[in-house]
């Protein structure tokens, strides 16, 4: 089982302000799904925004490798191009790029990186086609612009769609499971379970239970002020449900 | 809508008068790759339709003028008949020293016209835009909507981008707006792009086009559209 991330001590805070990670240890294999749990303002979409490259965050301390590389180093374009993914909780509505347009330049961009040619425009649009099939997702959808005009529900379905177009070694979801009702969860949770194999992981990052439901984690890590203060197997989302996340902060 | 009408724009001064009649509809796209000056002078019979596109290249990869590439265009639209419309885009790159000026005077003289204005450009070097869009509406002039949006990309630090909006409403039955923006792209939409792995240079060019292709969109005719895109495309960093 080949080992796809590996975090020691990581420390960030946010450029201008204080620190929000402090001490993040974290490995994840091929094959694994991990779910990262915790009360609001723990740091979970710090770490996933650390971990895309946002520069409103900075590093100061820890490794952090991908794939035997020093992600930290890597521009967010490389990380990408390297296999990491991460599903925005609040993706950016980008009003005149077409969403083929933007698929189109980055999928072409990824392809590139690995030395391949670009793809015709027919096997392009196969390929949207195909992987608009897996979240359901309406071909009116591909002509319009990134996100504008979508719904939650939509916006949501679209990250996984360009998770699907992407095939990530490592898909970080932030959040994916806020503002989806019942129906766009059961689709965007079915999305990622039939994007899961063998060489591939996904590190899903949510406050409530309801999306490891659909996304059955085999691994649970309860994030509280900046670090991981509990990991354990799947039954301890179901206690966070019915208990809250307060036994676990006394319990320290 | 009649046939487009396309004219690239010699260098020195040159005059557009406009004045179309009852219920004539024109539109319009003028070129403008050399240094000069344009003046607009534009009425509307009534029920008349004009929509004027004006792209100004005043940028160092376009045309074969020599530099400064000064373009100056005066608009002067007067709405003297009713169920007039009035739509005038623009769009301006300018980089080097250059300099690009659109003087807008949009008279509502009477009620029920609709004029729309939007001027988009991007600025390198230490280059500069002025705008100044004002949109008179008469005491009398009762459901007049009148529209005008300025949006700047600044690409330095030496370049400069000044929007003036001028607003003289004295009618109270309007429907009028104005905004102007200058700034740099929004950062959030480049990491967007960046983390699906569109490099940063390629989706600053991206976002671009797309800012004016906002524009460009208005052409009616899609190959024109087109070669204007591409000429456009071609000129942008």
């Amino acid at each position: 089982m080949g080992k796809i991330l590996e975090i020691k001590n990581l420390h960030a805070k946010l450029k201008e302000g204080r620190e929000i990670l402090k001490g993040i240890d974290l490995t994840i294999n091929e094959g694994e799904v991990h779910a990262i749990m915790g009360p609001n303002g723990a740091g979970k979409s710090t770490l996933s925004a650390v971990l895309a490259g946002r520069d409103t965050f900075e590093v100061t301390e820890g490794e952090v490798t991908f794939m035997g590389e020093n992600l930290l180093e890597m521009l967010p374009e490389q990380r990408s191009w390297a296999g990491i993914f991460l599903g925005f909780q609040y993706p950016v509505e980008i009003p005149g790029v077409s969403n083929t347009n933007f698929m189109k330049a980055a999928v072409n961009e990824h392809r590139k990186a690995k030395g391949l040619p670009e793809l015709s425009a027919a096997e392009f649009i196969r390929m949207m086609k195909e992987k608009m099939a897996i979240v359901q997702m309406n071909q009116s959808f591909s002509s319009r612009g990134v996100n504008v005009g979508f719904s939650g529900g939509e916006k949501k379905r679209n990250e996984i769609f360009q998770m699907a177009m992407l095939s990530p070694k490592l898909a970080i979801l932030d959040e994916t499971d806020s503002g989806l009702d019942v129906d766009a969860l059961r689709i965007v949770g079915n999305g990622v379970t039939q994007l899961k194999t063998p060489q591939n992981a996904s590190l899903v990052i949510t406050h409530y239970q309801r999306l490891l439901d659909y996304i059955v984690p085999d691994i649970i890590h309860i994030l509280y002020d900046g670090r991981i203060v509990r990991t354990s197997g799947a039954e301890l989302a179901r206690e966070v449900e019915d208990k809250g996340y307060d036994w676990i902060i006394k319990s320290l | 809508m009649g046939k487009l009408e396309y004219i690239v724009q010699k260098a020195g001064d040159n005059a557009y008068p406009l004045h179309l009649g009852v219920d004539e509809r024109r539109e319009v796209l003028v070129l403008q790759e050399c240094p000069g000056k344009a003046d607009f002078d534009i009425r509307l019979g009534s029920g008349a339709q004009l929509d004027l596109t004006v792209i100004s290249m005043a940028c160092s990869k376009a045309g074969a003028c020599a530099e400064p590439r000064n373009i100056v265009n005066g608009f002067k639209v007067n709405l003297d008949s009713e169920n007039a419309v009035c739509n005038l885009n623009g769009v301006y790159l300018v980089d080097s020293g250059n300099r690009v000026t659109n003087k807008v005077d949009m008279n509502h003289n009477v009620g029920h016209c609709i004029s729309n204005q939007l001027f988009r450009g991007i600025l390198w070097d230490s280059s500069r835009s002025d705008f100044e869009g004002r949109i008179y509406v008469a005491p009398d002039a009762q459901k007049t909507e009148a529209y005008q949006a300025n949006n700047n990309i600044v690409e330095s630090e030496q370049a400069r981008a000044h929007t003036q909006p001028h607003l003289e409403i004295y009618a109270d039955d309007v429907k009028c707006s104005h905004g102007a923006t200058v700034g740099n792209k929004e950062s959030g939409e480049l990491f967007y792009m960046q983390s699906r792995g569109i490099s940063l240079a390629n989706a600053k060019v991206l976002l671009k086009q797309a800012f004016l292709l906002g524009v460009l969109e208005k052409i009616s005719d899609d190959d024109l559209k087109e070669e204007m895109s591409m000429k456009i495309l071609s000129s942008l960093r």
